[in-house]
């Protein structure tokens, strides 16, 4: 009742300190909500240091949990529309996302990510998804290679 | 892993702040796990494809792990991630032998659209083999040398797996396939009959499909499968075990001697539960005694199909509780129709899934598939696009064995096994283009 909203303090790779309100982080990543849960956070001096999220990163991070803490009441449509602009991202920032939400263990914002690599592959030619991935090296013998190309022609 | 790389970087100089992304870190470093959560989002057909793109990716989506995951997702989260197929075969003679052709057809692209033909899918074979199961995305096909010696051989159609047992000599009786989960195995069950020194010995045989593995011979064998599955030896009506597979309980079921008779994968031992207490003339030639009768799962029950004895109406029944014999429901008594009603033993209606919207399919030998409407009754006949199939009838000429059977794509192949069939057993014909595409 009519307390201050708690906050927590990240930290970034660029030693960049983000305030963001408690509930936001507890309620989408599964690592903040146990550090409350345990109390290895002191809301008097800790900052969650973030080592491997930049603050770029970090940033967009932030602004999708808070997002969806504040419109979780949102129809779907408009939800799908805010998460689409969202991820419209090149592929470096998709990974930087990616591996911030796989640290901070945020299982919705994971699925959105799983889900937009998914798309980036589906439909492509063989060629196009070892660009996207940069695949240099994919391994096969040539007879391999050849047998593939027999098996799924349309693939190629 | 992660922190580690981070560590190394924050030593080096915390002041490259961009670094991080400027660098080669692309898409190519998602980890596996990550990129396996990608990739479980794929349905079967279009992961068979996926494992070209490299070695790494073909491991990944061919590991246990995956296969497995990917097969409970699509069993219980996600049905778009596999596709419905009937498998049947079907023979012809080529040059004096004997020669099969496997047929895979959607189950929705029936259901969806009957009068738009369905493409089938065809392999030829180098010889015929039976279908005697399928389970998890994997087909058991038995090859049969004049009755005097079998083989068989496990099939993934989505992944064009193969594996081929050793063979055992003797006439196969009854047999089955099935999934046993107690130890994450794929075993058949077989009962032989070998010519003694001065008469015939039955003998039991599990063939657990293993890299090493042999025929074992279990001491049990009930009497009823000592003979032949119905009386009419030419016709082998009903020896193929329906396999009922749940959390609690692998099972073979056999209806023999008026009864269900099941064998337990997991225990290998028998038992037996009785029959729905109904209409059916156990007295009457042409009923249990010559096999006018087919089991099937239909909706994760055990379900028995038969003719009735004066209207022969196909009647189908639903085990709701498996191994109560209380819990026998009728589900559906499918009207007469000229097409596929006859009282005839080898012809015994066999349904196959039920949709839905209730719509029961079935398989008819001698003439095709059958769309039932258990809401309104109404029957359709759906359209069949059988040009691949070439100079084999379509459905007819089976008679013996299961003809037809219900799976779902999957990527499984069981645990560390790898493709044992060094020639093509199967060869895909490719459907003919219509002039129109050419």
């Amino acid at each position: 009742m009519g307390s201050p909203v708690k906050k927590i303090m990240l930290c970034s790779s660029e030693k960049e300190i983000f305030s963001v309100e408690e509930q936001v982080m507890v309620q989408h990543s599964v690592i903040i909500n146990n550090m409350i849960e345990d109390g290895s956070y002191n809301h008097e001096e800790s900052k969650i240091p973030l080592d491997c999220v930049d603050s770029k990163t970090l940033k967009k991070v932030i602004d999708y949990c808070t997002h969806h803490t504040h419109h979780h009441n949102d129809n779907q449509e408009d939800l799908e529309a805010w998460d689409a602009q969202f991820l419209n991202v090149d592929s470096n920032g998709l990974y930087d996302l990616l591996m911030a939400a796989n640290y901070l263990e945020i299982r919705n914002l994971l699925d959105l990510i799983y889900g937009t690599i998914k798309n980036m592959i589906k439909g492509k030619k063989i060629d196009e998804i070892r660009r996207i991935f940069n695949i240099k090296d994919h391994g096969f013998t040539p007879e391999e290679e050849e047998q593939n190309r027999k098996e799924y022609p349309h693939f190629y | 892993m992660l922190t580690d790389h981070n560590d190394a970087e924050t030593k080096a100089g915390t002041e490259l702040v961009s670094c991080p992304t400027a660098r080669t870190r692309k898409l190519a470093d998602v980890s596996d796990e990550n990129m396996m959560e990608i990739l479980l989002r794929f349905p079967a057909r279009t992961l068979a494809s996926l494992r070209s793109v490299c070695t790494s990716w073909r491991n990944l989506i061919s590991s246990p792990p995956f296969t497995c995951n990917h097969l409970r997702r699509s069993c219980l989260l996600d049905p778009t991630l596999t596709t419905l197929r009937i498998a049947y075969c079907t023979w012809a003679y080529r040059n004096d032998v004997r020669c099969g052709t496997i047929g895979l057809l959607s189950v929705h692209s029936i259901l969806d659209n009957p009068s738009e033909p369905t493409q089938v899918d065809c392999f030829r074979e180098q010889r015929y083999y039976g279908i005697i199961g399928s389970c998890n995305g994997l087909l058991c096909l038995v090859d049969e040398h004049a009755y005097k010696y079998m083989h068989a051989i496990l099939w993934n159609p989505c992944t064009g797996f193969t594996f081929e047992s050793p063979e055992i000599s003797g006439e196969v009786r009854f047999c089955g396939f099935g999934y046993d989960y107690l130890s994450d195995s794929y075993k058949i069950f077989a009962t032989i009959r070998t010519e003694g020194p001065s008469n015939f010995e039955f003998s039991t045989r599990i063939y657990t499909f293993g890299p090493t593995s042999s025929w074992r011979k279990i001491d049990d064998i009930p009497v009823a499968l000592f003979g032949v599955p119905s009386d009419n030896p030419s016709w082998d009506v009903n020896r193929e075990g329906e396999f009922f597979g749940s959390s609690r309980l692998c099972t073979l079921n056999w209806c023999v001697n008026y009864v269900v008779l099941y064998f337990d994968l997991g225990k290998e031992t028998y038992g037996h539960f009785s029959l729905p207490d109904s209409e059916i003339d156990l007295d009457h030639p042409y009923y249990f005694s010559r096999g006018c009768t087919h089991l099937c799962v239909l909706r994760n029950c055990l379900s028995l199909c038969y003719g009735h004895k004066s209207t022969y109406e196909w009647i189908v029944w639903q085990m709701k509780e498996y191994g109560d014999a209380q819990s026998w429901t009728k589900l559906a008594v499918i009207p007469v129709y000229e097409k596929f009603t006859y009282p005839d033993p080898c012809r015994c209606f066999q349904p196959l899934y039920i949709s839905e919207s209730d719509v029961l399919l079935a398989f008819c030998p001698f003439f095709g598939i059958v769309l039932c409407n258990l809401n309104d009754g109404s029957v359709d006949f759906p359209e069949i696009d059988n040009s691949g199939m070439g100079n084999h009838p379509a459905f007819s000429q089976c008679v013996g064995y299961r003809m037809a059977c219900i799976y779902h794509d999957s990527l499984v192949s069981p645990n560390g096994l790898q493709s044992n069939s060094s020639k093509m057993l199967l060869r895909f014909i490719k459907p003919k283009l219509k002039p129109i595409d050419s």
